[in-house]
């Protein structure tokens, strides 16, 4: 093999290992956006439906998580409860993009609760 | 990259197929993980309905039993319960209930409209919860 051909197959392997990183650095910000998201999402159904059967059940406010900001409304004979939270999507160096993330939860009002 | 081979062929375009097929599996895992998450939020939503469902009949006891000493629940009050909560919180959903005098067990399906794999031929997944609540004291 002459000295250019390997300098050729060198060059591609190159071209490769950059085009790989490309396509890398493109996919892995977006899965982990959407992994992020999607945990969000859940923590924030869960923390929503855990208030809405305490509620529901006990018909005072439980202490609630930090991290989400809970709203707790009636509607009817059913609690309802919207559970947000903030989510860094992406952090390059110091700049951050926040996205709000939330679920509505619902729970039937106990005829039996022990308060109003 | 234009030198020649002995073949008259040369290294311009070798790594094409590589990009083509990088980018395709690329856009694939990124499609599959948004469907995959846009499936789970759809599976909390009637996951949470299946439970308020049969949280909503589970109230319904049967005071006769409990004048009795008992907790056992009111079948047919607990089943119209049970259906108004779903009619009310998703009119789209199916809903079957079965009750007996200890347990109530709400099972709701939702045909969830798929957004990337129709490409693939699967329009719709069912989405399937079953949730069980039973009368208690405490």
């Amino acid at each position: 093999m002459s000295r250019r051909r390997r300098s050729e197959h060198g060059v591609v392997l190159i071209e490769a290992v950059v085009v790989s990183f490309a396509v890398l650095a493109i996919c892995v910000p977006v899965l982990s956006m959407a992994a992020r998201l999607t945990d969000a999402r859940t923590a924030a159904s869960l923390e929503a439906e855990s208030v809405a059967s305490w509620v529901a059940r006990h018909g005072d406010l439980p202490s609630t998580d930090d991290r989400f900001i809970v709203d707790v409304q009636t509607d009817g004979n059913t609690v309802v409860v919207t559970a947000n939270t903030e989510v860094e999507v992406i952090g390059i160096g110091g700049a951050r993009i926040n996205v709000t993330v939330g679920d509505v939860a619902r729970a039937p009002i106990s005829p039996y609760r022990s308060s109003p | 990259m234009t030198a020649a081979k002995p073949g008259g062929r040369t290294e311009a375009g070798s790594v094409l197929p590589l990009l083509g097929a990088l980018i395709f599996v690329a856009f694939t895992v990124i499609a599959l993980v948004t469907e995959i998450a846009l499936l789970h939020g759809a599976f909390l939503d009637v996951a949470s309905t299946a439970d308020g469902a049969a949280e909503a009949g589970a109230a319904m006891v049967d005071p006769a039993a409990l004048h009795g000493g008992s907790i056992g629940l009111a079948q047919a009050t607990a089943g119209q319960a049970a259906e108004h909560y779903v009619r009310s919180v998703a009119p789209s959903d199916d809903a079957s209930i079965e009750v007996t005098i200890t347990e109530i067990c709400v099972t709701v399906e939702r045909e969830h409209p798929l957004s990337v794999l129709p490409i693939a031929g699967i329009r719709s997944q069912l989405i399937s919860v079953e949730a069980c609540a039973a009368p208690a004291t405490g």
